[in-house]
């Protein structure tokens, strides 16, 4: 074989040997990764969602990393409004005081189909100290026609153990405000059943006279992340979340119905709006292991939360990356979730009987299980950037017929099964 | 001077920088950096020493517990290759078609044909021509994430895996501690620059008719240096000095190279590739690394 020995080859060397040294650890100080991505969410007959969100990270000089996260989601359509199914036609006035919604016999009431968008500002800032110290901090800012969000959050991490070993304490403290479309009622109080006249332009009677609302929450998260060895990495987290202020739902009511000797028992007398309390304290704890399986990576975590509301809940969740050829990667999902009910829960209550301190029926406080099944198929697109599709189905099963369940309501579904599709279209790249 | 508490790497301090210094990958290993306290060199020496050994275990033939060793071992089976070993192979391939097949890291087993001691060689020319049917680059298939072999190939990635680890281990250094280093495994040498700190590294080349002392010095505030030479393995046939750098086409060692070639450029993974490749190219090695618009030196 003759060779060519005054061929220059350093070019393309240079590039084969950017793309062996170039992927990870090797210095990539100035380098900025854009992800976004949409979202599409749709829950069988209630509600539709839309959610778009851009995030941007860059690393800057000294290995400092600023990253800005901007979301914006829409929001239509209608959730239970907390009532129970009635025999008779139920009216309920939407929260502005200006619409009226007929809910028929035998049928789950919604409150009144709504729209609403929120946008959403995050940007945090982390900066190493030294080889093994690094801190973060952050601020955020959301707003929606009846929600604003202002918050700062704060974090620490150290390694040890040869940076086989990270810990990190982290922090944050929001301060929101509640602002009902309408006012903020006051707990249990009465809505006008039946309205016989038409809504005036005054909002309902119910009415507080402060329109907005504060709340405070307040977050700490201490975590430990090992590497165990060099294909297994485990994480524990503690967190603990305080919440005070107004955090009732402003939309949700109860019915208080009839009682079992009524000959109408089950029936509404009238309506209440819910009544929960100024306080709540959350605590999780959550380990999650993620191992390497030449080349596909198994994921597995669970979560184990409690709270003083007498909510217990546990989620364990798993996913399996399957790496294809041609950089492709298949990965499904799967979660499953279940929780108790919170001690102030009450479907309804009974005319006569005396109203507890607290009461909701707001079904996220009731007690169900969900299941979550989805799939993510990941494709590398031009200059190194990739494409992520994916599909999940979500399924929320509670009790349909509690055992307190009196008269007519014995009859009826008062916990309908939630379906919720979500398709998500996302895209990453490097700049 | 005083030597480090850990039994793996020794420090030593001297002007303006701490000097780290191990053995692995069959060479002494050597990190230079400008950094101030003992602890922070400690730090690193172990971060240095763990990725050395890391990649060392990962990649070396001499192993029994490795992916190097399931490929060889397969007997024409498909492996499953992890994501860094793949980026290797894909890079050895490139190399290989780049020099036209005159780099392959399937040539290893050639080398069980020749001894080279410095003494008369007594090649077996049935032997070579055995050993090449089992040798080229070509035979191997090479996917996304699996590769498969002939039967009785064999992988060595010697000509790759030390500058490899030369320029992981400076890298990773560099990331985490943002100051000027040097990291020298056997002559193999990276160095990167703190632009702050406008830190010059000088390293000696040396002549390999010489036992000591270096005939030239290089300054290097950032890039790379590699040496590939014969100085050391060699062997005489017909009267002839035959290095032991062998052609992977023939089997047989290349005449006319140079005694030493010493190239410089930016990464240790491309300059240690160009001064193997020039060896290769013998009688034409200065041709070659004229053509590549690097700076060399070579020794005849």
């Amino acid at each position: 074989m003759q060779l060519n020995s005054s061929k220059s080859i350093r070019g393309a060397l240079a590039t084969i040997t950017a793309a062996l040294l170039g992927a990870n650890a090797v210095s990539v100080a100035g380098q900025g990764k854009l992800e976004s991505s949409l979202l599409y969410y749709s829950e069988s007959g209630r509600v539709r969602a839309g959610e778009g969100i851009v995030n941007i990270s860059k690393q800057l000089k000294g290995d400092r990393n600023i990253g800005v996260k901007l979301t914006l989601d829409g929001l239509t359509g209608a959730t239970p409004n907390g009532a129970v199914p009635s025999s008779k036609a139920q009216t309920f006035t939407g929260a502005s005081g200006r619409t009226q919604n007929v809910v028929q016999p035998g049928v789950i009431p919604l409150d009144g189909s709504f729209r609403d968008m929120r946008f959403a500002v995050d940007a945090n800032l982390s900066q190493p100290w030294n080889r093994v110290t690094s801190s973060v901090f952050g601020g955020h800012f959301s707003a929606e026609q009846d929600y604003y969000s202002f918050g700062v959050n704060s974090g620490i991490t150290r390694d040890f153990n040869r940076k086989n070993t990270t810990v990190g304490l982290s922090g944050s403290y929001s301060h929101d405000i509640v602002a009902p479309r309408g006012s903020a009622p006051i707990p249990f109080a009465f809505l006008p059943v039946p309205p016989d006249q038409p809504p005036s332009d005054d909002e309902h009677e119910s009415g507080g006279v402060h329109s907005t609302r504060p709340k405070e929450v307040f977050d700490v998260v201490l975590g430990v992340s090992q590497i165990l060895d060099r294909k297994t990495i485990m994480r524990l987290n503690y967190s603990y979340n305080r919440t005070s202020g107004y955090l009732n739902d402003p939309y949700k009511i109860l019915s208080v119905v009839n009682d079992q000797n009524s000959p109408d028992a089950g029936d509404p007398v009238n309506y209440i709006y819910e009544s929960r309390p100024r306080t709540a304290g959350r605590q999780a704890l959550y380990g999650q292991v993620r191992r390497d399986l030449a080349g596909n990576t198994i994921d597995l975590s669970y979560r184990y939360f409690w709270d003083n509301w007498g909510i217990t809940s546990h989620t364990v969740d798993f996913f399996y990356r399957w790496q294809l050829k041609g950089d492709k990667a298949l990965q499904p999902h799967l979660r499953w979730y279940h929780q108790s009910q919170a001690n102030f829960y009450r479907p309804f209550l009974v005319n006569g009987v005396a109203f507890p301190q607290y009461a909701s029926a707001d079904v996220r406080l009731a007690r169900f299980s969900a299941v979550t099944a989805g799939l993510q198929y990941s494709l590398p697109i031009t200059g190194g950037s990739r494409l992520n599709i994916a599909a999940e189905y979500y399924t929320q099963v509670g009790d349909r017929s509690p055992p307190e369940a009196i008269g007519i309501l014995r009859q009826y579904d008062l916990f309908p099964r939630m379906k919720v599709l979500m398709f998500r279209l996302g895209f990453e790249s490097g700049f | 001077m005083a030597s480090s508490r850990h039994c793996e790497f020794s420090l030593r301090e001297a002007d303006h920088y701490w000097a780290i210094a191990y053995a692995a990958m069959a060479s002494p290993c050597e990190v230079l950096v400008s950094c101030k306290t003992r602890s922070e060199a400690e730090e690193l020496a172990s971060l240095a020493f763990q990725e050395t050994k890391r990649i060392e275990q990962k990649f070396s033939r001499y192993r029994d517990d490795n992916i190097i060793h399931s490929i060889n071992c397969s007997n024409g089976e498909t492996v499953r290759l992890d994501e860094e070993t793949a980026r290797l192979l894909r890079y050895a391939g490139q190399c290989h078609n780049l020099s036209d097949g005159l780099f392959d890291i399937t040539s290893g087993i050639l080398r069980k044909a020749w001894t080279f001691d410095g003494r008369i060689a007594e090649p077996d020319g049935d032997l070579i021509k055995s050993f090449l049917e089992v040798v080229g680059w070509t035979k191997v298939e090479l996917r996304d994430s699996d590769i498969k072999l002939w039967p009785g190939m064999e992988l060595d990635l010697g000509g790759i895996g030390k500058e490899y680890a030369v320029d992981r281990v400076a890298g990773l250094l560099s990331k985490t501690s943002g100051l000027s280093l040097m990291v020298n495994f056997g002559g193999d040498i990276r160095v990167i620059g703190e632009s702050k700190e406008h830190r010059t590294w000088s390293i000696g080349i040396e002549d390999p008719s010489k036992d000591a002392g270096a005939v030239g010095v290089i300054e290097l505030t950032e890039g790379a240096v590699a040496t590939s030479g014969d100085s050391r393995r060699f062997c005489y046939f017909r009267g002839i000095r035959l290095g032991h750098i062998l052609n992977p086409l023939t089997g047989w060692p290349v005449t006319g190279a140079p005694r030493s070639v010493t190239v410089i450029a930016k990464n240790c993974t491309e300059t240690g590739f160009l001064a193997t490749l020039a060896m290769l190219h013998g009688d034409s090695a200065e041709t070659f690394l004229a053509a590549q618009d690097v700076t060399y030196h070579c020794i005849r």
